[in-house]
């Protein structure tokens, strides 16, 4: 043990070296999205210009801080001081940035976002007081973006594997009891208690037993796991540890698809540092609990989520769940008593364990304990990553953290849950977000990925949307997941193009029924809960499209046309030149008029039109009931 | 009736110069036969071998072409040959073909005429559709299969007639049922039909006759008989109609449906089932597709 | 437990759906076969049990005490309704939903032979569709969707059987049984969502990615989606006869499917020790092989240098007078290891009767997992216990070698052998036309062990009897009367039935020693297992070399080197 304390002991001190120190320190939000956004160009040029300044600087990848409206983004420590976080940065503005601030003093405010913790720089505001982070409480995400992540020293220096640590002197019986009393809640979707998994695993017979951390995310817009990942993957290393030694595994695995490159080499880097310090591997800190940890990559397959997909697939058989009982439990991976834990459980896990379970419960609801993370995308002003607590309201997401809709547009619902889970309507978003809300509003906590829509979303597209992905990603083995999802998509099609009767609306509510009660899996038990939702929320918008075939929001290509108004037309010929099919003509300085025969519906003159002009407009195609 | 001997002309190779799955397990064939497609009337057949080892096989010809001396079949895969002929490709060629064979079907001018067909018989019925179009009738004609996807030679048969009828029995068309609702569909509207054709499984030409005896609508069937020579000289395809002994290869194959002896036409077509089942078992079976690559 | 009200009694381990099978309640089910592990995919076994959530599959939920469960309920029966339309959406449904099945089907009493099936009476799965059964029990009689053909190519490529996944369902039972039964795991599941097909790896041919066409996936397939090409087409049976394979000295269990008295179709025997699993030779080659042209037709006299057809009466003369030319010395029998313990049983009286010594007996491998002929335990032991040691005994090589000598002159062989043209007076009594009839002074036609009773020692040393299925062939008759007849002419003992036969074989067999390999057939699927380690048996039957007859069977051989 005193090895270890030492080890920590040298690993705060760089850390505060680091943090305190007169160099300056410059941390590259280098994260998937940030790499995405141009992290590399930007910290090439930073590289240039510190070499042109001749000033020396430490450079520091960090995981993403969860501002994504913000990226890329770096922050900037100098004197010692808290570092200053600068978003939107072009290659641009970064030289004068560097100029201004390492060699002039100037920390250009104009720019800044805030300063992290410590001591503070004149005239810019505390970071985590931006609208954004401030309704915010970070437990499972308080490192990321803050350490870098290939560092094990830095997540050592921030209480690292002090839970551990803990947890060797309790029995396992102890530890799961811990974890069960502070209400911890399974955060991958279906939100089992985690301490009674790990008891029916612990109590299971057979050996070897195996702990599963998974990391594979899949629901489109939805990046939570993949940004803890990235941004501090020995919380999450932490959290599989001590589950695996609550019900007694001798082998972890973290099945996370190869689709997260950085994930994975972070989360293999991390498992290399383990290994050296012997946080993982026999006599894990001089205790008789071994565990090996092996990081195994998916091919992608949304539904390797569903957990005996996921332990098919790491078998090296097809990725096809097979019914429970028996349970992963009894009957897991290679028949064995198996655990299977989402990422967010895992990184909560160490905190419960450090902070004691009384720190933990007193955030979230009488259900549901503690925190969630959530990637909010779609039509807000604000995207990102964010953690709240359970129980707070989608009004105070969307509203102050999400800051309102874009453009000054209305809201017209929420989709929480992904593909699996359904559409809040905007009527309802003083809904509070924890599991029993939202069952009871027909969708599903899910991993946490909100997608939130604007007056401009067509409803009916939306479901046509996630069902085609649940389409695609169904494994085809059961019956009504593989041909219900199709038929319902089908129907949907139907819709959208104006050529439904009521009698359809009712088929596909039947098909919807039958795929939710007769799949054999999560996937296909929720591929309708969109369907579902937003038929019951928004039920006049599919009348219309089928009675009036009318699409209110514009979106349904058959059902709206495009027309150029003469008086608004400046006859500057663009949309006809960008015309794929040459369907708009009309002299230079002219009205232009778009044939509509031969009018693809592409809407490329409704979006080249000049602003000033405005002319093109997109308008209800009045099909009416002949189609 | 002709003034050339209806024989095979050794000089020449049947070669196959189309192959095409006009639906599923219907196949469209055309066969470069001169003097076949310039003799050829509709309703005529040909008898074809389609290898050395091969059996006779009787098509109906479906269509013709003078000027480049070709004829089309379509055939059903139902057995050995037919399943050889199915692994034919373009460019092979046929052992033999000989035609055209079978007394021509009696076209003239009667007024509205209904034609019915199904399998084989929607490409068969098509010549004899389009000399009763030339000859001045209003012709009206209804395809039968199990479901849509199984129906073909639509546009030539679009092309002559007045009225295209599909009917299919899972009711994916517009009109459930088969050949035989369609004639009374057509009755109860009140079209008057002053005579039937119809060409398919003997099954069909039964049920559909069976609709038109009521009203005594001169009824026509080409009648599937099992036939080797077809010329009348082995007795194979007898059968009896109006009481009377008949050869379908040279009496027919056209006969009135409403005189048929069917159930001696059912046995007599059963008759070698077992020999058919069996031959399967030791007979080709490769219709590899690697094996036509190579 | 309680099913529907019922309390009934069940034994741990047993999932609902086979408690409630035993207790007489029927659940319908597509994907679940009796001889494989459970899967849950087709979800029409979907039954309420209180306390738990949704509605469980019968098929993979064990039955636990005190459980209630409800198997059917306007719930349940709905989401059966909608399961089954939407696979009938895809699946040619026309023979289930057209006005004129009734009437369709008493003409067309036999299914046409079409090399791709489209619904209606095309489909080969005869009168037993599971899915058929199926839907009638729901009461389905429309489909509420519109019918969508897949339309992919028939897979006709391969030796012995068709694969048309226009109809596959994906119960997903030829998957499992390839995999857990056969250890073979040839096709899988590929693609995802609604495009998911069966497959093999990369979309080869079974032949190149070492299927061992055993055909356990065409047995088990509940559509016409797998079929046997070549035996798929002769509609409802006259009738079946379990009997054993006689092509190699395992004996497997099989099941002869007989229509117009003739052999059409064998298939696994599922109360067998092989416990209904068959190879390639059994399952695809024996109907073929039966009903093959080159079957010997008549009994045969050389006459001018022509082989005459002629009567039993006078072909059987002609034998026994010129066997009479001959010294015994001059004289040698050759016992095929396929024919039966009767027929080798009046071989070996006639021998002693004539004085015979020289038998010939193609040599056992003697290891008792390998492959020998079928009848190879049953023959080698009646010759032992007729006192030859395996010293004494010749091989048929020996014979024609001596015969090319002049040391042997006339020859009574029971199977074709390479180069005996040699003898003088050479009696061929076999099934099949072989080069040797060249040469042959007689010939006599048998009966294949498809035609005629018998019974053969397996390697397990259990003697097994091989029963009458087809009508015989031709003229043919079997082994043990003719070789009776013979014998009865040369003034040997008379059996007047083959009981007689049979129990005088059987004490002989029973002075030697039995086999005991009771260790290795124990095992669920020891056969399978045997399979994979030693390949299939090797083709041959009474000196024939199967290929020749199976064209199926030589492109198998050929595409294997």
């Amino acid at each position: 043990m005193s090895d270890f304390e030492s080890l920590r002991q040298k690993a705060r001190s760089k850390y505060e070296e680091l943090r305190t120190g007169q160099k300056p320190v410059i941390y590259l939000g280098a994260a998937s999205c940030g790499k995405a956004a141009g992290i590399a160009s930007i910290g090439g040029k930073i590289k240039e210009i510190l070499g042109e300044l001749g000033i020396e600087s430490k450079l520091v990848e960090v995981g993403c801080v969860g501002m994504c409206c913000y990226e890329p983004m770096i922050y900037i420590q100098k004197d010692g001081k808290a570092p200053i976080c600068y978003g939107n940065l072009t290659t641009k503005v970064v030289p004068e940035l560097i100029k201004d601030f390492l060699v002039d003093g100037d920390p250009r405010t104009d720019l800044a976002l805030g300063a992290f913790d410590g001591p503070q720089t004149e005239g810019v505001p505390r970071l985590f007081d931006h609208p954004m982070l401030k309704p915010q409480v970070r437990v499972v995400l308080r490192n990321c973006g803050v350490i870098d992540p290939t560092d094990i020293d830095h997540y050592l220096a921030n209480d690292g594997y002090v839970a551990l640590q803990k947890v060797l002197a309790m029995t396992p019986e102890e530890v799961i009891e811990e974890v069960k009393s502070a209400g911890m809640r399974g955060r991958g979707g279906a939100g089992f208690s985690t301490g009674m998994k790990w008891e029916f695993c612990a109590k299971a017979s057979g050996s070897p037993k195996y702990m599963i951390c998974n990391a594979d995310e899949g629901d489109p817009g939805a990046f939570m796991n993949r940004s803890l990942l990235e941004g501090d993957p020995h919380a999450v290393l932490e959290g599989l540890v001590i589950a695996a030694y609550a019900i007694g595994a001798s082998k972890g695995y973290v099945y996370a698809r190869a689709e997260y490159p950085l994930a994975i080499k972070h989360l293999n880097i991390a498992l290399g540092q383990m290994r050296e310090i012997n946080l993982i591997g026999e006599n894990i800190l001089g205790s008789d609990f071994s565990l090996e940890v092996i990081v195994k990559e998916g091919a992608g397959a949304f539904v390797c989520g569903e957990e005996t997909a996921l332990m098919a697939s790491i078998m090296g058989e097809r990725g096809m769940p097979r019914p429970r009982p028996p349970f992963p439990a009894t009957h897991g991976l290679w028949g064995k008593p198996t655990t299977i834990n989402n990422v967010e459980t895992l990184g909560t896990v160490a905190t419960i364990i450090r902070e004691g379970k009384d720190w933990f419960s007193h955030f979230g609801t009488e259900k549901s304990k503690g925190t969630k993370t959530f990637s909010l995308v779609g039509k807000v002003q604000r995207t990102g990553l964010i953690e709240v607590t359970l129980g707070t309201t989608l009004q105070e997401i969307i509203y102050e953290i999400g800051g309102g809709i874009l453009d000054g547009k209305k809201a017209k619902a929420i989709q929480t849950g992904g593909p699996s889970g359904g559409c809040i309507p905007a009527s309802q978003f003083d809904l509070n977000v924890d599991y029993e809300s939202l069952t009871q509003a027909g969708t599903i906590m899910g991993s946490g990925g909100l997608i939130v829509m604007d007056e401009e979303t067509c409803i009916v597209d939306i479901a046509h949307y996630f069902l085609t992905f649940t389409k695609e990603e169904s494994c085809g083995k059961c019956t009504p997941c593989r041909i219900g999802t199709h038929r319902m998509l089908d129907i949907l099609h139907k819709i959208k193009t104006g050529k439904a009767e009521m009698k359809d609306l009712e088929k596909l509510h039947e098909i919807a029924w039958t795929v939710k009660n007769g799949s054999l899996c999560g996937l296909g038990q929720t591929v309708p809960n969109p369907i579902y939702t937003t038929m019951k929320y928004f039920e006049d918008e599919y009348h219309e499209h089928v009675e009036d075939r009318k699409c209110r929001a514009l979106v349904c290509k058959d059902l709206i046309r495009y027309h150029i108004d003469a008086e608004r037309c400046i006859g500057c010929g663009i949309c006809a030149g960008k015309c794929p099919v040459d369907a708009i003509s009309g002299e230079k300085k002219q009205t232009h008029v778009i044939e509509e025969s031969l009018c693809i519906k592409c809407g490329i003159c409704f979006h080249s039109c000049p602003p000033k002009a405005r002319a093109v407009e997109k308008i209800d195609a009045e099909v009416g009931q002949d189609g | 009736m002709t003034d050339e001997p209806v024989c095979q002309d050794t000089s020449q190779a049947f070669r196959i110069v189309k192959m095409k799955a006009a639906a599923p397990n219907i196949y469209e064939m055309v066969i470069e036969a001169p003097i076949i497609a310039r003799k050829v009337e509709p309703g005529q057949f040909v008898i074809l071998i389609p290898d050395e080892t091969g059996e006779r096989v009787p098509f109906t010809i479906s269509d013709w072409d003078t000027d480049n001396g070709t004829i089309t079949i379509f055939f059903q895969e139902t057995g050995v040959s037919t399943m050889k002929m199915a692994c034919m490709k373009e460019g092979d060629v046929l052992v033999s073909v000989v035609g055209p064979l079978g007394k021509p079907a009696e076209i003239e001018k009667y007024g509205t005429v209904f034609l019915g067909g199904g399998c084989y018989g929607i490409g068969g019925i098509f010549p004899i559709a389009r000399a009763l179009k030339e000859a001045g009738n209003k012709v009206i004609i209804s395809i039968e299969a199990r479901s849509k996807y199984l129906l073909y030679n639509l546009e030539n048969l679009g092309s002559v007639a007045d009225e295209l009828i599909m009917s299919t029995s899972d009711g994916s068309t517009e009109h459930k049922g088969k050949i035989h609702n369609i004639i009374q569909m057509l009755l109860d509207r009140g079209e008057k039909i002053d005579r039937a054709h119809f060409m398919g499984c003997n099954f069909m030409l039964m049920i559909s006759s069976e609709a038109t005896r009521p009203q005594k609508i001169p009824t026509r069937v080409a009648l599937n008989a099992l036939m080797v020579d077809g010329t009348g000289m082995c007795g194979c395809c007898r059968c009896t109609v109006e009481g009377k002994t008949k050869y379908a290869c040279v009496d027919g194959p056209e006969f009135d449906g409403h005189q048929v002896d069917w159930d001696e036409l059912f046995a007599r077509g059963a008759h070698y089932l077992g020999d058919e089942s069996i031959a399967y078992q030791f007979y080709g079976q490769r219709s590899c597709k690697m094996d036509m690559d190579d | 437990m309680k099913i529907d009200g019922k309390d009934v009694e069940f034994k741990e381990g047993q999932t609902v759906l086979e408690v409630a099978t035993d207790a007489g309640i029927y659940i319908p089910t597509l994907c679940v076969h009796k001889d494989l592990p459970n899967f849950g995919a087709c979800r029409l076994c979907l039954v309420k049990i209180e306390g738990m959530r949704g509605f469980p599959p019968a098929c993979t939920t064990p039955a636990k005490d005190d459980m209630v469960v409800t198997t059917e309920d306007d719930e349940l029966r709905s989401i059966r309704r909608n399961v089954v339309e939407l696979l009938l959406s895809e699946h040619p449904n026309a023979c289930i939903v057209c006005d004129d099945k009734k009437l369709c089907e008493q003409y067309r009493a036999c299914p046409m032979k079409a090399g791709q099936i489209t619904g209606c009476q095309l489909c080969p799965n005869k009168e037993i569709c599971d899915l058929r059964e199926v839907v009638e029990y729901l009461g389905i009689d429309k489909v509420d969707f519109e019918f969508e053909y897949r339309d992919v190519e028939v897979e006709r490529c391969d030796p012995f059987f068709d694969r048309d996944y226009n109809l596959c369902i994906l119960c997903g039972r030829c998957v499992r049984v390839c995999k857990d039964i056969r250890g073979m795991g040839v096709i899988a599941f590929t693609k995802r969502g609604h495009e998911t097909r069966i497959n093999t790896s990369f979309g080869k041919t079974h032949l190149e990615i070492g299927c061992r066409f055993c055909g356990a996936c065409v047995d088990v397939c509940p559509t016409g989606a797998l079929s046997a090409r070549g035996t798929k087409w002769h509609g409802k049976l006259d009738s079946e006869v379990q009997t054993v394979c006689g092509l190699c000295n395992i004996n497997c269990g099989i099941v002869a499917g007989v229509k117009w008295g003739k052999l059409v179709e064998t298939t696994p025997d599922h109360d067998s020790y092989t416990n209904g699993q068959l190879c390639v030779l059994g399952r695809f080659c024996i109907s073929g092989m039966v009903n093959h042209p080159l079957r010997i037709r008549y009994p045969q006299v050389r006459k001018d240098d022509w082989l005459i057809p002629v009567d039993w009466e006078e072909a059987l003369g002609a034998v026994v007078e010129g066997l009479k030319k001959y010294e015994p010395r001059e004289m040698a029998f050759i016992i095929s290891q396929d024919v039966s313990n009767e027929a080798a049983f009046m071989m070996l009286q006639l021998a002693a009767k004539v004085g015979v010594e020289k038998i010939a007996l193609a040599p056992s491998s003697g290891d008792q997992k390998a492959y020998d002929g079928g009848n190879a335990f049953g023959v080698s032991g009646l010759c032992q216990a007729a006192g030859y040691t395996p010293d004494e005994l010749m091989t048929p090589e020996d014979v024609a070698r001596m015969a090319g000598r002049g040391k042997i002159k006339a020859v009574y062989t029971t199977q074709d052998v390479v180069n005996i043209d040699d003898a003088e007076f050479l009696v061929i009594q076999d099934v099949y036309n072989s080069h040797s009839l060249k040469s042959a002074a007689a010939v006599l036609p048998v009966q294949s062990f498809m035609e005629s009773e018998a019974s053969v020692t397996s390697f397990d040393g259990v003697t097994r009897e091989m029963k009458h299925a087809s009508e015989p062939y031709a003229r043919s008759r079997p082994d043990w009367e003719i070789t009776r007849d013979i014998l009865k002419a040369f003034e040997g003992q008379d059996y007047a039935s083959l009981g007689d036969v049979r129990a005088a074989a059987d004490a002989e067999l029973a002075k030697v020693a039995k086999p005991d390999a009771q260790g290795t057939t124990s095992e669920l699927n020891w056969f399978p297992k045997h399979i994979r380690e030693l390949g299939d048996p090797p083709s041959k039957y009474r000196g024939m070399d199967l290929t020749v007859l199976i064209d199926d069977l030589r492109v198998l051989k050929e595409g294997r080197k």
